[in-house]
């Protein structure tokens, strides 16, 4: 009984603690050079200097206000635009066209193009990420607000419902979790965006750091900068996923 | 008694197809009157344009000689597939309506109880429409509109998905929940018995587009299981030799 409660909490840790080990292992065979081939204890080392040094706050807030500020910004308008092109054909004609012509391009490869608009600076970054984010949550809008059906519009109307009501009671509770499927895709592909642009070129922020640890060949810095982004995107997912478990309840499968 | 609802010379098309063809029914104030005709006659579309969720390319509806376009709180709606809610509970799905004229929390769920009681549905509240059987969906979506109060319920083949003894529970519930509330009734039926049996006036309609075949006046108090059969064949008899 107990045993099969443990389960998956125990295979999650055993297969974690294997992975280091492994890692352990294989760095301590010394086939690789430690200083290419960090063993786990020295990039545990590594993240504690930079936790120290409290440089792993201050890449950290500017990712993560990178991410947030972006993620607001493309979230709303793709939400906005999602609505309106889900219900308003004209605006679809005029608009959907336009956006599915900019949307096979893949955000990455406006980086270059954004860097000469506006710069190495936050605006750049925070473009870029808006600008990744905004499809998925628009496309997901677009197709949510497609399906919602007619008759329930049409009950909410005769129980007197206003059209102003009629969105915030009707479409958009229905659209939800479409909205909520875009919003996650749209964290995902944030965090592709994140690095691409701190690639290119930035001041702080948790990839910038471990391309300036590239330049001194500090892997131990890299990949305690790469498993910390892991765990930046990992928690970010989570929390949104916990946060908007409540709003889609209804939708789930019993 | 005077005339509640009518709909005057309605025709209805949809792109090229005529589906309702200068169509003229009069209710009076508390009358039942069942519609009967066979599949894709325009029956729902009679149901839709009379709600004012479709524009008729012709025609008009009156509610107490006001001519009305758009639909209105005193014209209730019960669909096929009840279409409750999914992301709303039994209770908010019945609270619906009191809600968007912000009633008091207290008014509400009073109102909201004594309809769930009502439908028996106790200890359904928190449940949501996927978790229900359809009988019980049918009565949540039966209290969704009854509770606004409306003057007239229309109702599209509402009990056309229920198995036979769910059928006329749910007819004995509806039959109870309309009471003494005098609520003027347009239900589109393809059962003739149950037709037979809840209305005051059976409307007979042809084949698309949809034309008043014969309109059958039925005297609940008197009438006779003979005259009962006797309706009945008459109504099949229409039926089978239209068009
Ligand atoms: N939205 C629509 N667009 C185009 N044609 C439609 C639409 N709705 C209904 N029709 C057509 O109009 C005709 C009448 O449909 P309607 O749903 O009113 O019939 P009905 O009498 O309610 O049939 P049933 O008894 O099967 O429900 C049908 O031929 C149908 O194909
Ligand atoms: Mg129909």
């Amino acid at each position: 009984m107990i045993l099969k409660k443990l389960h998956p909490t125990f295979i999650i840790f055993f297969s974690l603690f294997s992975l280091i080990t492994l890692w352990e292992f294989v760095s301590r065979l010394g086939i690789y050079n430690a200083n290419l081939f960090p063993s786990p204890i020295r990039v545990l080392e590594a993240l504690f200097s930079m936790v120290y040094t409290g440089e792993l706050f201050i890449d950290t807030y500017f990712s993560l206000l990178r991410i947030i500020l972006g993620f607001l910004i493309g979230s709303l308008l793709g939400v906005t635009l999602g609505v309106l092109s889900g219900r308003i054909r004209l605006f679809e004609l005029f608009f959907g066209h336009i956006i599915n012509l900019l949307r096979p391009i893949p955000p990455i490869a406006i980086v270059p193009l954004a860097m000469l608009w506006f710069g190495i600076g936050e605006s750049s970054k925070v473009f870029l990420i808006a600008f990744g984010v905004f499809f998925p949550v628009w496309i997901s809008t677009h197709d949510g607000v497609r399906d919602v059906k007619k008759e329930y519009v049409w009950s909410a109307k005769s129980l007197g419902a206003s059209d102003r009501q009629i969105l915030t009671k009707i479409i958009l509770p229905y659209t939800m979790p479409f909205i909520i499927t875009g919003l996650r895709v749209g964290i995902g592909i944030a965090f592709v965006v994140l690095v691409a642009s701190e690639l290119a070129g930035a001041y702080a922020g948790v990839m910038y750091k471990v391309s300036i640890s590239y330049l001194v060949f500090r892997a131990d810095k890299m990949i305690a900068g790469l498993i910390w982004l892991g765990i930046l995107g990992y928690s970010v997912d989570r929390l949104f996923v916990l946060s908007t478990k409540r709003l889609i309840r209804w939708y789930k499968e019993s | 008694m005077t005339e509640k609802l009518r709909i005057r010379n309605l025709s209805v098309k949809y792109d090229k197809l005529l589906v309702v063809k200068n169509l003229d029914i009069s209710i009076k104030d508390g009358e039942f009157i069942s519609l009967v005709g066979s599949s894709g006659c325009g029956k729902s579309t009679i149901i839709n344009a009379t709600a004012g969720f479709i524009k008729p390319i012709k025609g008009n509806i009156f509610l107490d000689n006001i001519q009305i376009n758009q639909p209105t709180q005193k014209i209730g709606i019960i669909f096929q597939n009840f279409e409750l809610f999914p992301w709303k509970t039994v209770f908010e799905n019945i609270a619906f309506g009191l809600r968007l004229h912000s009633t008091g929390e207290k008014e509400i769920k009073k109102r909201v109880m004594d309809y769930i009681k009502s439908m028996e549905l106790n200890g359904f509240e928190n449940y949501y429409p996927r978790q229900l059987s359809e009988g019980m969906k049918e009565r949540v979506g039966l209290a969704r509109t009854i509770i606004n109060n409306p003057e007239v319920v229309l109702m599209d083949e509402p009990f056309g998905a229920l198995d036979y003894l769910t059928k006329l529970k749910m007819q004995n519930f509806l039959t109870q929940l309309l009471g003494n509330k005098k609520i003027t009734v347009l239900l589109v039926t393809h059962d003739i018995d149950e037709a037979i049996k809840l209305s005051n006036k059976i409307v007979v309609l042809s084949k698309r587009p949809a034309r008043i075949l014969d309109i059958i006046p039925i005297d609940k108090e008197k009438i006779s299981t003979e005259d009962k059969i006797k309706i009945r064949e008459r109504i099949l008899h229409l039926l089978q030799n239209d068009g």
